[in-house]
């Protein structure tokens, strides 16, 4: 077991009282830039990881609701941080509509980058990949292209189609 | 340590004097060594119990047993249906004080009986049938883990019998129990039937308290004539406030005053010595914020003011603490204390220092060690000098948990609708529900009800619940002791949809049976909410594949309804936030007329795979080869 899922057990046995079904990997994620950011941070880890937050897809809705049911489970936000916690979230970790995936193997680099806010070196990384070795079948096989972390993968799941 | 010196000494295996010498090696001072050997004294062998507390009696064992039972003070015994009664069933025709109450099964008895003690502060009595032990041990160990005063009797094997893998007999019973019981004996003599009784009931009740059990051979609850001497009551009501050690008390004063950043961990047995009242003041005296361990109860008012919920390992407030004081909790662990200095309080010696290092260790009846604490430190500081220590403090902890709490309760009103949210459910309860109401709960969430019902030991609501032990099936049949314990008081019992289904529906037939008004109100979202986001919130194949293997409880969809129709107590769902009000007075109004009530309340699920309805399908019909 590495330190980081060590640490997460440990958070998992002392944060239940509270939120015991949360507590899973605490992620190192960096979250996107944006006001709302840190408050996210800290508030959402003093529970669980952070994993749950980057991995869920919502409507502004959706996350509306979600942030007022922790603020039930005892998250410490202020009235005025939950509209500027719902904005980020929503903004941050948007739920996608199915038209609105990309293909990736059929998306030059340009479109790859426009659409997943991937850097030039990234989306080229994943076309060069594809022409080397065939199509991707899931969105773990893209952890093979190369200059893309495996977690900022992961938070890209839902939009990619294969 | 204190218990094994207590069994050490009710067995005779050692002296008094060797009792008293082992209580201060284990950190007790000599007088509080003193006072408990005088209240575990009359129970030894041979120890002078005036005339005037016994008496003997001459009758069947199963007389003596119910005699002696008598004599502490109780009121019921819980029971479930065994042949095993028979000498219980007999006793208590000419002993009709003793009340029994009747669950259906062996683990919902310990669950009434649990509730029970826990709620009345009292040792509870529960018996069943010889093979209904195994049942029993899911709530035995939640028993176990709060600490619980329980005696559980069962009969056993006949004499002659015993040992030899005869019928309904295995060779070592209490083996299975071991674990989860204080103490545990098998009643070879009849006439020692009544001492027995008096042990399990004293070492179950002597803090830290928790089960005990005793099992007595079957033909011996049935022979005649048994001479047995029975204790009063008297001599089992005698009070056991250890004093700490007063350098101690000092020492930790002194750390107290000192610290710029101090935060109070109130823990269970604040509660169990009803230590609230000189913890406030002690909070108070200092700007204390505090935070609540685990526990069945609430154990320091969760609306105060310094009050600012758990203990995690990235506090808002306060972000740096430099002393906690651990007072009646197992130990506390975390990266928010890291580095601070560990003052930990508690009645059990076997708990401090367990796995933290501590700068002082204080070991005694908690209220006497919050009453020691208080005065130490007013010794200490002036008046003046105290208020300013303390002043900034409390105004700044103030200030964040009035804003946190209007955020909670303004965002809990926000949400309405069909699924409810569960949040909002919870205001109106706490708009509607008795001021000292007592709330029983096994959510998987203890902060559903903590944000929201506020608890003091002082004319607030009373928390029972969520166990430690977490082993579901307890809530129903504990909210039916509890509700035997304060009869006087609103309760209300808070079940998950999914711990209901845990094998204690049949509770209801308990309440009904008895005229027991509760309130069950299920948290029904259709989900076993927390165990599907531990499972597939691990993104292992199951959550990638949005395969909900073992939480999704849509199908069937039970109607909780029509199951507390089919016991004669009436119910009904409510569907939408709109209802919630009208469908809680109409409850309320139930209970005032004497008769539980059922409501099952649907809910919103949220989370990883709040939409997936999907699990391993199978039909035992389709894959039949005759249909038959």
């Amino acid at each position: 077991m590495d330190r980081v899922k060590r640490c997460a057990v440990r958070l998992s046995g002392l944060c239940g009282l509270f939120l015991a079904g949360f507590a899973l990997v605490a992620g190192a994620q960096d979250f996107p830039e944006g006001k709302g950011k840190e408050t996210v941070e800290s508030v959402c880890a003093q529970c669980h990881g952070l994993r749950p937050v980057y991995s869920s897809k919502m409507t502004p809705e959706q996350w509306k609701r979600l942030v007022d049911d922790m603020v039930g489970r005892g998250a410490p936000l202020l009235d005025d941080e939950i509209p500027v916690v719902v904005e980020y979230l929503s903004k941050s970790f948007p739920k996608v509509k199915s038209d609105d995936r990309i293909n990736v193997n059929k998306a030059t680099a340009r479109e790859l980058e426009t659409a997943l806010s991937l850097s030039a070196k990234e989306a080229e990384g994943i076309v060069h990949y594809r022409e080397e070795n065939g199509y991707y079948l899931k969105w773990e096989d893209l952890g093979k292209a190369p200059g893309l972390e495996s977690r900022k993968i992961e938070t890209l799941k839902d939009r990619l189609t294969f | 340590m204190m218990r094994s010196l207590v069994n050490e000494l009710l067995n005779d295996r050692i002296s008094r004097r060797r009792f008293l010498s082992g209580m201060v090696a284990a950190g007790y001072s000599a007088a509080s060594a003193r006072s408990a050997l005088q209240s575990v004294n009359p129970f030894t062998p041979g120890a002078d119990v005036p005339p005037s507390l016994t008496r003997t009696v001459k009758g069947t064992g199963g007389e003596l047993m119910v005699d002696q039972i008598l004599e502490t003070g109780a009121q019921y015994i819980f029971v479930s249906n065994g042949s095993g009664l028979g000498p219980l069933c007999d006793a208590v025709v000419s002993r009709p004080r003793l009340q029994l109450i009747q669950a259906t099964h062996e683990g919902q008895v310990v669950a009434v009986a649990d509730g029970y003690a826990k709620a009345s502060g009292k040792t509870a009595f529960a018996m069943f049938s010889r093979v209904g032990l195994p049942h029993s041990t899911s709530n035995m160990y939640n028993a176990s883990k709060d600490r619980t005063p329980l005696v559980v009797l069962s009969d056993h094997a006949e004499v002659m019998r015993e040992g030899t893998d005869s019928h309904e007999d295995i060779d070592d019973w209490m083996e299975a129990v071991k674990q989860y019981t204080k103490w545990r004996w098998v009643v070879h003599q009849p006439e020692r039937i009544p001492e027995w009784i008096r042990q399990a009931c004293k070492v179950a009740g002597v803090l830290p308290c928790g089960p005990t059990a005793v099992r007595i051979f079957r033909d011996l609850l049935y022979r005649e004539n048994v001479t047995a001497t029975i204790f009063s009551g008297k001599a089992f009501q005698i009070p056991m406030e250890l004093r700490p050690d007063a350098k101690e008390v000092e020492r930790a004063a002194r750390l107290l005053l000192e610290a710029k950043s101090p935060l109070l961990f109130a823990g269970p047995e604040s509660s169990q010595t009803h230590a609230q009242k000189p913890l406030i003041e002690l909070a108070e005296l200092l700007g204390m914020p505090v935070t609540q361990a685990r526990s069945f109860f609430c154990d320091f008012p969760n609306f105060h003011p310094l009050h600012v919920g758990e203990l995690t390992n990235q506090m808002r407030y306060p972000q740096k603490i430099d002393l906690l004081l651990n007072f009646g909790a197992r130990p506390a662990t975390g990266t928010a204390i890291r580095g601070a200095r560990i003052i930990h309080a508690s009645v059990d010696p076997e708990t401090i220092g367990r796995n933290t290092p501590l700068s002082v260790a204080l070991v005694g009846d908690l209220n006497q060690v919050a009453k020691a604490l208080v005065e130490a430190v007013r010794s200490m500081a002036s008046p003046q000098d105290l208020a300013q220590r303390a002043a900034q403090r409390r105004a700044e902890c103030a200030a964040f948990t009035e804003k946190v709490r209007a955020a909670r309760f303004a965002a809990a009103r926000r949400g309405e609708g069909s699924p409810i949210p569960w949040q909002r459910m919870m205001v109106e309860f706490a708009d509607l529900l008795d001021k000292d109401a007592v709330i029983v709960e096994e959510v998987g969430t203890e902060a559903k009800i903590l944000s929201f019902f506020p608890f003091a030991e002082d004319g607030g609501m009373l928390k029972v619940g969520r166990t430690e032990g977490r082993a579901l099936g307890w809530g129903v049949g504990a909210s039916a002791g509890v509700k035997l314990a304060l009869p006087n008081r609103q309760v209300v019992s808070f079940q998950g949809d999914g711990g209901f289904l845990f094998g204690q529906t049949d509770s209801l037939w308990t309440m009904s049976r008895y005229d027991i008004p509760v309130l069950t109100v299920i948290l029904d979202n259709r989900t076993y909410e927390e165990t599907r986001w531990q499972i597939m919130g691990q993104m292992g194949p199951a959550g990638q594949n949005n395969r909900d293997y073992v939480s999704y409880l849509g199908d069937p969809d039970v109607s909780f309804p029509k199951l507390a129709q089919a016991h004669g107590i009436k119910g009904e769902t409510v569907q939408n936030s709109d209802q919630l009000r009208p469908a809680i007075q109409r409850a309320i109004k139930t209970l005032r007329d004497g008769r539980p009530y059922l409501l099952d309340v649907r809910l919103e699920t949220f989370g990883v795979g709040a939409e997936v309805t999907w699990y391993q399908k199978f039909s035992l019909a389709d894959n039949r080869e005759r249909k038959v």
